[in-house]
């Protein structure tokens, strides 16, 4: 599935019965439309994203990419600077930050949607325009702040700024509100209030609006989330990653989350990040290791991989 | 309903006249018939109550819609259109010409002191570290506050009789001395309030916070800057020929977002018509109902206002 190239950089793709994947991939090198295997992988490369404000170093040198129709986890300690990264993917950049590094979104050539589609059309989303590259990366923040009063519809459709001209119109508007609803199984919620779903169900409708900005767009724009499964109860929890699986089918999709077992459970990929530089990635049973808990969180674990899901239990180094 | 409650302006008062009087000697001064009114009553109609209507609808509309706008870009519920010190700036102006005799120059002065406070503030905001929506709301209610010690300074230094009452209606606000002159003024300031209509998509993606903007490829801090311009030149050139009229700006944006909802692409038109209602009514009352004294209409909304944004805060649908 993946493993280290000639080179001994870490292979990012896999190959699916021959097929293509298309991804999002960052890499601290330059290099686009990477071959693996005689092919081209699609996806979500980040190479060489560095993010300094005065006086600190946020992110430092990261390199990473996430394959379409994998999901890909971002996990480290509180103030690694898993969210920052996302957020600088979407545009988003802290005041008086400065940013080096490059984004590449790569996705089938013609927009057909499809895998094993010959031919890749790459984009640089640290060059395009703000508004393009709302149309092609979409970004579901942590705690995102809801405005209570506006109904799941109206948030919905907040999706398609991007894609607005000045007078606030698009044609089609209305058929992508309501295909990203139905996509985020959220079309039963379209006329309930945001102040009055609860967490999981908030999360639905924020997904939708992340799906509502990508519609009419390439297909395989990228999807972030950041802490999506954060105040859900399981049973939620489950839900959603079950809706991340699907969406994932077709987009490169990436997920900041605090829960490693979660993420070695549910994530193809995981990327540990620890003081800003990504300590490894790669497969999920590869990357978390006991080992490497222990240096990056100091704290002992024990990894169970079970047929229906991973465990993990920690407890403290003794002294 | 505004064309209903224009014509009902331009009855009601003193003088009584008929509507279909009234609608006439607009018509013949257009060039359709003849006015069955005398002369100092069709002068009434054309002169004196025309403006002011004109003036009321332009005045409220652009308050309101700004109202909007700002309670949007700093995301707080009691902006209004004078949070950026805007029209403390503009009663020093005001209250400068008026004790100094040069009434005439009124409206220039009150622009000018608008500019100056608005420069103020995001001169303020801007040095602080950016146009972020506290540093905004801060930096005005420094002006703001610099401004009225400064008015009540000159006030307390200089006014006397009819000079102090002419600037407490002013400071007040009022439509009483309107001319065809200050009445078109108004509307060039309502005529500079249209842009901002257009720019509810970008209020909605401002609304969910600037990051998240941001990522819909919205430039949160560039468009707050653009629009905080462009909401102070609007509230200085209303202000500058009607006093600062209180309430309209705080008060009909969440009024009528109780009716139409929160989607400022209906929002902004929708205030706008009803800011327009609002004030051409109180105006109107504040004309006629203490005849033959008359209220600066400032006081009227602001009896009003109050005990309708005490009533929308005790049921919970101001958004806080």
């Amino acid at each position: 599935m993946s493993g280290r190239d000639a080179s001994g950089r870490e292979t990012l793709g896999r190959e699916v019965h021959g097929e293509t994947q298309r991804g999002l991939e960052v890499r601290g090198e330059t290099q686009r439309g990477r071959e693996v295997h005689g092919e081209t992988q699609h996806g979500l490369e980040v190479r060489g994203l560095t993010i300094a404000v005065p006086g600190r170093t946020l992110v430092d040198d990261a390199s990473w990419s996430a394959p379409t129709g994998q999901i890909t986890a971002l996990v480290g300690p509180n103030g690694a600077g898993k969210s920052t990264m996302l957020r600088a993917i979407a545009g988003v950049v802290p005041e008086r930050a400065t940013v080096r590094g490059e984004v590449h979104l790569s996705t089938a050539r013609g927009a057909t949607g499809r895998l094993g589609t010959a031919g890749l059309d790459t984009v640089r989303l640290d060059t395009v325009p703000a508004r393009e590259r709302a149309r092609r990366v979409a970004l579901v923040e942590q705690l995102a702040d809801a405005v209570p009063q506006l109904t799941a519809r109206e948030a919905v459709r907040l999706g398609r700024t991007p894609h607005h001209r000045m007078l606030g119109f698009s044609i089609g508007d209305d058929g992508a509100v309501e295909a990203a609803l139905a996509d985020a199984g959220a079309t039963t919620l379209a006329e309930r209030r945001l102040g009055a779903l609860s967490g999981g169900e908030l999360q639905r409708v924020h997904i939708a609006r992340a799906l509502a900005q990508q519609a009419g767009s390439a297909p395989g724009s990228a999807l972030l989330l950041d802490e999506p499964t954060n105040h859900l109860d399981v049973a939620w929890q489950l839900d959603l990653l079950e809706l991340v699986r699907r969406l994932a089918a077709d987009r490169p999709v990436v997920l900041t989350v605090h829960d490693l077992a979660l993420a070695a459970t549910h994530a193809d990929r995981v990327v540990l990040v620890d003081g800003g530089r990504v300590i490894a990635a790669g497969d999920a049973d590869a990357v978390l290791t006991s080992d490497r808990i222990r240096s990056v969180y100091g704290v002992e674990a024990s990894i169970d991989a079970a047929p229906d899901g991973v465990a993990i239990r920690y407890r403290r180094i003794d002294a | 309903m505004l064309v209903a409650a224009a014509l009902a302006a331009v009855c009601f008062g003193a003088a009584g006249i008929a509507p279909a009087d009234a609608f006439a000697s607009l018509a013949a001064r257009l060039g359709v018939g003849t006015t069955p009114l005398s002369a100092i009553e069709d002068a009434i109609v054309v002169k004196l109550r025309m403006p002011r209507v004109l003036a009321a609808c332009a005045v409220g509309a652009g308050l309101a819609i700004v109202g909007v706008v700002m309670q949007a870009l700093v995301r707080n519920p009691l902006a209004d259109p004078y949070l950026l010190g805007v029209s403390s700036g503009a009663s020093v102006g005001a209250v400068l010409v008026l004790i100094a005799g040069l009434g005439v120059l009124l409206p220039v002065a009150a622009f000018a002191g608008a500019l100056l406070a608005l420069l103020a503030t995001l001169g303020l905001a801007g040095a602080a570290g950016g146009a972020t929506p506290t540093r905004t709301v801060l930096a005005g209610v420094v002006v703001a506050s610099a401004a009225s010690a400064l008015v009540s300074l000159v006030i307390f230094w200089g006014a006397d009789g009819d000079a102090y009452r002419e600037i407490l209606a002013w400071l007040l606000g009022s439509l009483a001395s309107i001319s065809w002159q200050s009445a078109l003024i108004a509307l060039v300031g309502a005529a500079l309030a249209l842009p901002l209509l257009v720019s509810g998509r970008l209020l909605d993606a401002l609304s969910l916070g600037d990051s998240a903007a941001g990522a819909l490829g919205v430039d949160a801090r560039r468009t707050r800057w653009v629009l905080l311009v462009a909401c102070a030149l609007v509230t200085g050139v209303l202000v500058s020929v009607s006093g600062a009229i209180g309430f309209i700006g705080l008060v009909v944006p969440h009024a009528v977002r109780l009716v139409v909802g929160s989607s400022h692409a209906l929002l902004l038109p929708a205030s706008g018509l009803a800011g327009a209602i609002v004030l051409l009514v109180a105006d109107t009352v504040a004309r006629a109902a203490f005849d033959p004294r008359e209220l600066p209409v400032g006081i009227v909304t602001a009896l009003i206002g109050a005990p309708v944004f005490a009533a929308l805060m005790l049921t919970g649908r101001v958004r806080t």
